[in-house]
Order: C-alpha cells, then structure tokens, then sequence
C-alpha cells in the first residue's frame, strides 16, 4: 500500500510537472511502473516506447497500480480507433476468457501503425492484465492450448486462435478428460 | 529446477508437436528456433502451421508471441498473446511466422 502511496505521488508530482513545462512532459518515470508492477513489466513497457510513448489515458489507467476490465475495454477501443483513423479494422474480435482475442491486418503491421497504436494507447494495459491480474486465466489458457495440441484435437470452426472455451469443449468431445492433459507448464 | 524440468517438457511437447527430436541446447530445427537473452537468459520460439509458441528458460522476463496467418482476403496478425514464462497460441489456420519477444529479448521470428 505504501509503495502504490509513493508511487502515486510521483506520478502526481510529474503531472504537475508536466503541467509547467509540457514539451519535456514524461507522465511517469520508469521507476513508478517498477514500484507498481515490478522489473520486469517496468522494463516491457520501456521497450514499447521505443515504437509509442503511452497515451496520457494510458497512463491514468495505469497509475493506480492495477488494471480493471473496464480500464482493459477503453484501452482496447482507443487502440481500435487509432488503427481505424489509419484505415485498418481489426477482425474476429471476440473475448476468450477475460481476454480479447482479434486479427490485425497484415498491412497495418507491415506499416508499423499497429506498432504504434499498440505502444500508444493498448500495451501496458494489456500486458498487466494478461500477465498479473489474470495470471491463473493465461496458466488454463496455455494448459489447454497443450493438450489441444498433444492430442491433435479437431477444432473446426472454432477461432483462431481458439477460446479456452472451444478447447474444454473440444478435448471433452474428443472422448478425453481433462485429467488426461499433460500437466505442463 | 522447476523451470528447467518445465522447460524440458515443454520442449519435447513442442517436439512432439512438430514431430522432431529436439534436445534445448541443440541447434535450431525448422520451426524452432533459439535465442539468447540480453540478462543471459534463452528463449525459444516455436510454429508450426497451426500453432505459436514462446518459451522462456531463465532471465528472459515475461514472454509473448502472435503469429502471422494467410486467408482468402489476404494476410492477418493475431493480437498478442503474454505470459510470465510460457504462451501458446493454437488452433491457427495457415501459419506463415510465428512472432516471439520476452522482456529481455526483442523481437524474433519463426517459421513452420
């Protein structure tokens, strides 16, 4: 709780900051996302300026130290309107779990908009829902996605990449249980 | 330990998949290929024509992948996909490159 305190009032302090002198604006520094979310989601986010820098909405999503699925909607439709303003719509956007699944356009990444969309206005959201809010979610996604695999399981029909939900279903029909899937990871 | 013994079942899963013999620190097959971290870490990407895969072994960070797909309309992207050590995307139609980075690795790719 402290730490989100501290970290909090940095990020104030460098809203008031940017408030004063906007062309040398930085809404957050690398340390704030460390104290939040640890090294290692501090640093993904680092990498992804290099293709964006966060949006001011992206940032106020992620200031407070954790990520809802309302934060985690808005977040994805600014992305989509960003990619949209450029011409590109995505496609076959449907949930799989608490996560949103969707095909990009080859030519929106081969121009280096979706890059940039992403970095801009989706990533850090994303990547802290994915990897710490929902972390159980991504071990069943995977869990499944392997025994999907290791049995060689027909899933026509079902999306691309499938739904933990098509999967249960499929391995079910398929005659197996799931207490037959290999327990890796 | 665990992630090793992790990283060993998995590799003969994605092994198994591709229907090879992979040892982790042989060199890269067709569709699997390995990287070095820049912490000292290695991570491994997999793809196959129906599924992506990233595998962290140590000191890589979180790891994400996406795959590039062909259909009647032209080429998609899949969204990416994070996890902190394993992420896998399956059931994709026509894959043409697998996308991998980790925290500690940019960007790489695989080919089925």
């Amino acid at each position: 709780m402290t730490r989100t305190i501290r970290a909090w009032a940095q990020l104030v302090a460098g809203a008031a900051g940017c408030a004063l002198l906007i062309s040398a604006c930085q809404p957050a520094t690398e340390g704030t996302w460390v104290d939040l979310y640890g090294a290692d989601i501090a640093q993904d986010f680092k990498n992804f300026e290099a293709d964006a820098p966060m949006s001011d909405e992206q940032v106020a999503e992620l200031a407070d130290g954790k990520v809802t699925e309302a934060e985690v909607n808005t977040a994805f439709e600014r992305y989509r309107s960003c990619l949209r303003a450029e011409g590109y719509e995505l496609s076959g956007v449907h949930r799989n779990g608490p996560f949103i699944s969707f095909g990009i356009p080859g030519p929106a990444v081969e121009s280096g908009v979706d890059a940039v969309c992403y970095a801009s206005e989706y990533v850090g959201v994303d990547a802290v829902w994915q990897v710490l809010e929902n972390a159980d979610a991504g071990d069943r996604r995977n869990f499944l996605s392997e025994c999907v695999q290791q049995f060689d399981i027909d899933l026509t029909g079902a999306s691309a990449p499938a739904t933990m939900e098509e999967m249960e279903l499929g391995i079910k029909e398929a005659g197996y249980s799931l207490d037959d899937c290999p327990t890796v990871p | 330990m665990k992630l090793k013994r992790k990283l060993t079942s998995t590799v003969a899963v994605a092994a198994m998949s591709l229907g090879l013999v992979v040892v982790a620190a042989a060199p890269s097959s067709a569709g699997v290929v390995e990287r070095l971290c820049t912490n000292g870490g290695l991570v491994i990407g997999v793809s196959t024509s129906r599924l992506v895969r990233t595998i962290e072994d140590v000191n890589c960070g979180t790891v994400y992948v996406r795959a590039r797909y062909g259909h009647v309309g032209g080429t998609s992207w899949t969204s990416w996909t994070w996890h902190a050590d394993m992420v896998t995307q399956a059931n994709l139609p026509s894959v043409d490159r697998g996308e991998h980075r980790a925290t500690y690795r940019t960007t790489f790719t695989s080919t089925p």
